[in-house]
C-alpha cells in the first residue's frame, strides 16, 4: 500500500530525527511504568514511613508524567518542521488533504506502537533493578515484586495513547490551517520589534531574580523557611523565563546600538547571531536552565540528607536509647529495663543520667535570648532553643571540670556561636564557646537547633527534665534491635517523645530520605533524557539554519576557519547559558537549603559543599558529553554544503 | 588595462574517484578594467565553476587565474578570504542575505570585516542607497522585503567595498521580467560609473546588456560575441541564435 511505503521511506530518510525520538519516548515510557509499578507495590507499605514514601513516589510519578507530556508536545514541533515540507510536496503533487490526514495518523500510530513496545519491554526489565535499588536505599531486604503489574501496564498504555492522540490532533489542525505552499516553504519568521512592555518584562525578570536570591540569602531557620524557599522558587522560575526571553534580547540590542563596539568583525557576527538565537530559543533555553536547576537542587537536598543520616541520628539519640522523664529513673523502671534486656539477650552498657532544664524555645535579639518557653508557645519568630545543664552534671558525664564562676557560662551552639555578655532567661552570663559536647542532642526532635548552656546552678523557675541514656549490645538483625527498643518503650509505658531508640530513628530516616533519593534520581533521569533530546533536536535544526549562513558569510569574505569559529562559539554559548544559570541558581539556593536542613538537625557544612561540588561537576561532565555528541551531528549537517 | 587573465584554467571534481568530472577543460580569456562581460552556456557547462574559481571560493586544478596581477591559485584559504572581501563583490541568484542581520548590516558586512570606521560606512552607504532606491527598506530585515528589493540590497553589499570586479551568477534568475529589467538597468548604470562586471546568465536579454558575451560548452570557450555598434535588440537576437546553434551541437 502506497501510504505505508511513503511513511516507511520517510522514516528511513529522517532517521536522524526519528531514531533519537523513539529512543527518548521509549525511555520515558519505561520510567513512567517503573514509577507507577513501584507506586502500587505493597512491600513499602510496611515501612514506618510508608505513607510519606508512597506519597513522594506518587507525586514524582505524576511529575514525570507531566514532563513526558511537555516533552512530547515540544519535540513534536521539531518533527513537524521535518515533515511539513514533505507533506507540502505531496500536496503539490496532488494528494488530497484526506490523504495527508491518513499519512499523519499512520505516522503517529507507528510512533506510538514503537515507543510503547520498546518502552514497556525496557520498563518491565529494569523495574526489578530499580526496585532492588530502592530496597537498598531504604535498607529493606524482603521486598516482594511480581514480574509484571498488568493494571499499571494498561494505565501506561492508556496515558501514552492519550498523549499521542493529542499530538495527532495538533498536527491535523496545523495541516488544515496551512496551504501547500506554506507547507513547502516553512520560512523563518522575521525578527520582531519590541515595545516598552518587552523592556519592562526584561527588567522585571532581573528584579524577580534579585528578589529570589535576596530571600534565599536571608532565610532564617524558622518555620517559614520552607514556604520562603518555595516563594523563591516561583520567583526564580518567572525571573529565569523573563531574563532569557526578554533580558537577553534587551542587552544584545543595547550592545547593537553602541556602533563603535558593534561594528567590529567579532562583535558584529556574535551579537547579531546571538540575538537571533535568543529570539528563537529564549524560552527553551530557560526551560533547560530550570530543568537543570531542579535536577541540581533535588539531587543536592536528597543526597545530603541521605548522607547525613548518621549525624542526624546522633543528634536525636546521642546514645542507643535515650529516655526523658520528670523524675530520675526509679528502681522499678531500672528493673523493667534489665528484664526486657534479658528477654532480648541484650547487654546494657555505659548508662548515664543527668538533669537539665526542658528545652526553652525562643529567638536571639542581639545578645539577648528571648525565651518563649515550651514548643506550644512558639511563633513565626522562633528560631532557637536552649537547654541548661549544670556544671556538676557536665563533669559527671564528660569527666572534665567546667571551671566556671557563677556569672559564667559555656555555650555549645552548633548553628551559630554566642560568646561574651549574653542574657538568657533573665540571667546575665559571661559566655565562652564550647566547640564540642558529646551528649548534645535534640530532645524534642523539633526544627529549632538547641544550644546547650553549662552553668553552675540551673536557673530557678524553669521546668526540669531527667535525661537517661545507655548503649546496648545485641546479636541479631536490625529488626531484632528495633523490636527490643519497641518492647522497652512498651514495658516502660513511655510516650514516643520520651524514649528514643537509635535503630528506630535510623530506620525511619532511611526509609524517608532513601525514598527521596530514589525519587530524586529517577526524576533526574527523566529530566536528563528529555534535556538531551531537546539539545539534540536544537542542534539539528540550528545545523540546517547555519548551513546557509556558513555559505553566505564565506562569500562575503570570511574565511572558513573564522566562520566555523564564530558559529561554534555562538552554539557553545547558547548551550552553556542554561547550565551556567543552573549552577548560579544552585549556589543561591544552598543558603536557604542549609537553613531548612538545620531544622532537620543537619549541620554538616563540609558534607554539603562536597555534595554540591560533586553533583555540579557530574552534571557539567554529562552536559558537555551530550553537547559533544550532538555537535558531531551538527557538524555533519553543516559541513554538508558543497 | 588587463584586470583579469585566465590561462588554460582547468577544474576536475573527484579526480581520484572512479568517476572524475571535468567541469572546465581549458579556459583562457582576459577582461580589461571597466568592461562588462556576460558568460552563457547550457546547464552544467561549467559557468558557476568558472565564477567560483575567479571568486577564490574554489581552486583551479590546472592553469592560472590572475586578478590584478595576483595569482588566485597561490592564495592560502585565509588569504583568499581577505582577498575576496577587499577586491571582489558578489551577487547571486538567491540573493544570499543573512536573515539575522538587518538590510543595513547586510550591506555593511564586508566593510565591518575590513574593520572600517562606522562613520565611513554610513558615508559610503548614502550614495548607494539613493542609486539603488533602498533608503526606505534599509532598516528592515531581508525576510520583510520583496525579491527584487533583496537583490538591490545584495548589489549594495557587493558594491560598498568598491571592488575591482563585480561577479554575478544569474542575478535575475529568481526575478520576474519587470524586476529583472530594473536590475539590469542598474548594472548598466554601475558599469558606466567604471565598475568591471562579470555576469553568468541563461537569458539572452540579460546578456544583451553586456558589451561582450562568452559562450562555454563542454568546459571550453565555444564562441565569443561583441556588441559593437549593434542595437540591443539586434545584439540580443544574435546571442539567441548563437545559443541555438550551441544547443543543437552545430558549428
Ligand atoms: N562539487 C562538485 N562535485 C562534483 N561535480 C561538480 C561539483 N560542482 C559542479 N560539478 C559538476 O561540474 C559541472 C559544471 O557545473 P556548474 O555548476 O559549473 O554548471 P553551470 O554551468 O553553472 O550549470 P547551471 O546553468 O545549471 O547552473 C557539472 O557537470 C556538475 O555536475
Ligand atoms: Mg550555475
Amino acid at each position: 500500500m502506497l501510504f505505508f511505503k511513503l511513511i516507511n521511506s520517510s522514516f528511513r530518510r529522517n532517521g536522524k530525527a526519528y531514531g533519537p525520538y523513539l529512543l527518548a519516548t521509549s525511555m520515558l515510557v519505561a520510567i513512567n511504568y517503573i514509577f507507577a509499578a513501584i507506586g502500587v507495590n505493597h512491600s513499602p507499605h510496611r515501612l514506618a514511613s510508608s505513607s510519606a514514601t508512597t506519597a513522594m513516589i506518587n507525586i514524582s510519578a505524576n511529575f514525570i508524567l507531566m514532563v513526558t507530556f511537555a516533552f512530547l508536545l515540544y519535540v513534536n514541533r521539531f518533527l513537524w518542521q521535518q515533515r511539513s515540507s514533505e507533506l507540502g510536496l505531496y500536496s503539490m503533487l496532488g494528494m488530497t488533504s484526506r490523504n495527508l490526514d491518513i499519512l499523519t495518523v499512520i505516522e503517529k500510530v507507528y510512533l506510538f506502537i514503537g515507543s510503547i513496545v520498546c518502552g514497556l519491554v525496557t520498563g518491565v526489565i529494569f523495574e526489578r533493578l530499580a526496585f532492588l535499588g530502592l530496597g537498598r536505599l531504604l535498607k529493606v531486604h524482603n521486598l516482594k515484586q511480581p514480574w509484571i503489574e498488568p493494571a499499571v501496564l494498561g494505565k501506561t498504555i492508556l496515558y501514552m495513547g492519550g498523549f499521542f492522540v493529542i499530538l495527532m490532533v495538533v498536527d491535523l489542525v496545523k495541516l488544515h490551517r496551512l496551504n501547500p505552499n506554506q507547507l513547502w516553504h516553512a520560512t523563518a519568521p522575521a525578527p520582531k520589534r519590541h515595545g516598552w512592555l518587552f523592556k519592562l518584562l526584561g527588567l522585571l525578570g532581573i528584579v524577580l531574580l534579585a528578589g529570589a536570591y535576596y530571600i534565599t540569602l536571608t532565610t532564617k531557620p524558622q518555620i517559614s523557611a520552607f514556604s520562603n524557599f518555595m516563594t523563591a522558587v516561583l520567583l526564580v522560575v518567572a525571573g529565569t523565563y523573563l531574563l532569557f526571553i526578554a533580558g537577553s534580547v534587551i542587552i544584545l540590542q543595547f550592545l547593537q546600538r553602541q556602533k563603535k563596539f558593534y561594528y567590529r568583525p567579532r562583535h558584529f557576527i556574535a551579537i547579531s547571531g546571538m540575538l537571533q538565537r535568543m529570539e528563537q530559543n529564549g524560552a527553551s533555553l530557560a526551560t533547560i536552565c530550570l530543568l537543570c536547576s531542579a535536577v541540581l537542587v533535588a539531587l543536592f537536598s536528597s543526597i545530603t540528607l541521605y548522607a547525613g543520616i548518621g549525624d542526624t541520628v546522633k543528634l536525636y539519640a546521642p546514645k542507643d536509647v535515650v529516655m526523658i522523664t520528670n523524675q530520675p529513673v526509679t528502681r522499678r523502671q531500672q528493673g523493667v529495663i534489665e528484664s526486657v534486656a534479658k528477654n532480648h539477650h541484650a547487654k546494657i552498657t555505659s548508662q548515664t543520667s543527668y538533669q537539665a532544664t526542658t528545652t526553652q524555645n525562643g529567638y536571639w535579639r542581639g545578645q539577648h535570648f528571648i525565651n518563649q518557653g515550651s514548643l506550644e508557645h512558639m511563633t513565626n519568630k522562633t528560631t532557637n532553643s536552649v537547654i541548661f545543664v549544670s556544671s556538676h552534671d557536665y563533669r559527671k558525664i564528660t569527666g572534665k571540670p567546667a571551671h566556671l564562676r557563677d556569672n559564667q557560662a559555656l555555650i555549645y551552639s552548633p548553628a551559630k556561636q554566642h560568646t561574651g555578655q549574653v542574657t538568657i532567661a533573665g540571667h546575665r552570663y559571661q559566655a565562652k564557646n564550647l566547640s564540642q559536647l558529646s551528649f548534645a542532642f535534640n530532645p524534642e526532635h523539633s526544627i529549632y537547633a538547641p544550644a546547650f548552656v553549662i552553668v553552675n546552678h540551673l536557673p530557678a523557675g524553669l521546668p526540669k527534665m531527667n535525661v537517661t541514656g545507655f548503649n546496648y549490645r545485641l546479636k541479631g538483625s536490625d529488626r531484632q534491635h528495633i523490636r527490643f527498643e519497641n518492647d522497652l518503650q512498651a514495658h516502660l509505658q513511655l510516650a514516643n517523645m520520651q524514649l528514643t531508640g537509635r535503630y528506630n530513628i535510623h530506620y525511619l530516616f532511611n526509609s524517608l530520605y532513601g525514598g527521596m533519593v530514589f525519587a530524586g534520581i529517577m526524576i533526574s533521569l527523566a529530566l536528563g533524557i528529555t534535556t538531551t533530546i531537546v539539545i539534540y533536536f536544537k542542534q539539528i535544526s540550528e545545523g540546517y539554519a547555519d548551513q546557509y549562513r556558513f555559505k553566505t558569510m564565506q562569500q562575503a569574505g570570511l574565511s572558513k576557519r573564522e566562520t566555523t569559529k564564530s558559529i561554534h562559539s555562538q552554539v557553545l554559548m547558547v548551550f552553556m547559558l542554561p547550565i551556567a544559570g543552573a549552577v548560579i541558581n544552585l549556589l543561591f539556593a544552598i543558603p536557604a537549603i542549609k537553613q531548612i536542613m538545620t531544622q532537620l538537625s543537619f549541620y554538616n557544612l563540609q558534607l554539603m559543599i562536597t555534595v554540591a561540588v560533586a553533583i555540579t561537576a557530574a552534571l557539567m561532565v554529562i552536559y558537555l558529553l551530550i553537547y559533544g555528541l550532538t555537535t558531531r551531528v551538527y557538524h555533519q549537517i553543516v559541513d554538508n554544503i558543497h | 588595462m588587463t584586470l583579469l587573465q585566465l590561462n588554460h584554467v582547468q577544474r576536475t571534481y573527484n579526480a581520484n574517484s572512479t568517476h572524475p568530472v571535468t567541469a572546465l577543460k581549458d579556459i583562457s580569456f582576459t577582461v580589461d578594467r571597466g568592461k562588462y562581460v556576460a558568460i552563457m552556456g547550457e546547464s552544467g557547462a561549467g559557468k558557476s565553476t568558472l565564477l567560483n574559481i575567479i571568486a577564490t571560493l574554489e581552486q583551479p586544478t590546472g592553469g592560472q587565474a590572475i586578478l590584478n596581477s595576483q595569482d588566485l591559485g597561490a592564495l592560502t584559504k585565509d588569504d583568499a578570504a581577505r582577498y575576496r572581501r577587499e577586491h571582489l563583490g558578489f551577487i547571486f541568484q538567491h540573493f544570499n542575505l543573512l536573515d539575522s542581520l538587518s538590510n543595513r548590516d547586510n550591506v555593511y558586512l564586508p566593510l565591518v570585516l575590513a574593520k572600517t570606521d562606522p562613520a565611513v560606512m554610513a558615508q559610503r552607504l548614502q550614495p548607494l542607497m539613493k542609486r539603488l532606491q533602498i533608503a526606505q527598506i534599509i532598516d528592515r530585515f531581508p525576510s520583510e522585503i520583496s525579491g527584487g528589493q533583496q537583490q538591490r540590497v545584495a548589489i549594495a553589499r557587493a558594491l560598498i567595498a568598491q571592488p575591482d570586479l563585480l561577479l554575478a551568477d544569474e542575478p535575475t534568475g529568481a526575478l520576474d521580467s519587470n524586476t529583472s529589467a530594473e536590475i539590469l538597468d542598474l548594472f548598466d548604470d554601475v558599469n558606466e560609473n567604471g565598475q568591471t562586471i562579470l555576469m553568468v546568465t541563461h537569458s539572452a536579454a540579460a546578456a544583451s546588456h553586456a558589451k561582450r558575451t562568452l559562450f562555454i560548452k563542454d568546459g571550453r570557450i565555444y564562441h565569443e560575441l561583441f556588441r559593437g555598434d549593434l542595437t540591443m535588440k539586434k545584439y540580443q537576437e544574435e546571442i539567441s541564435d548563437t545559443m541555438m546553434t550551441l544547443t543543437n551541437g552545430g558549428e
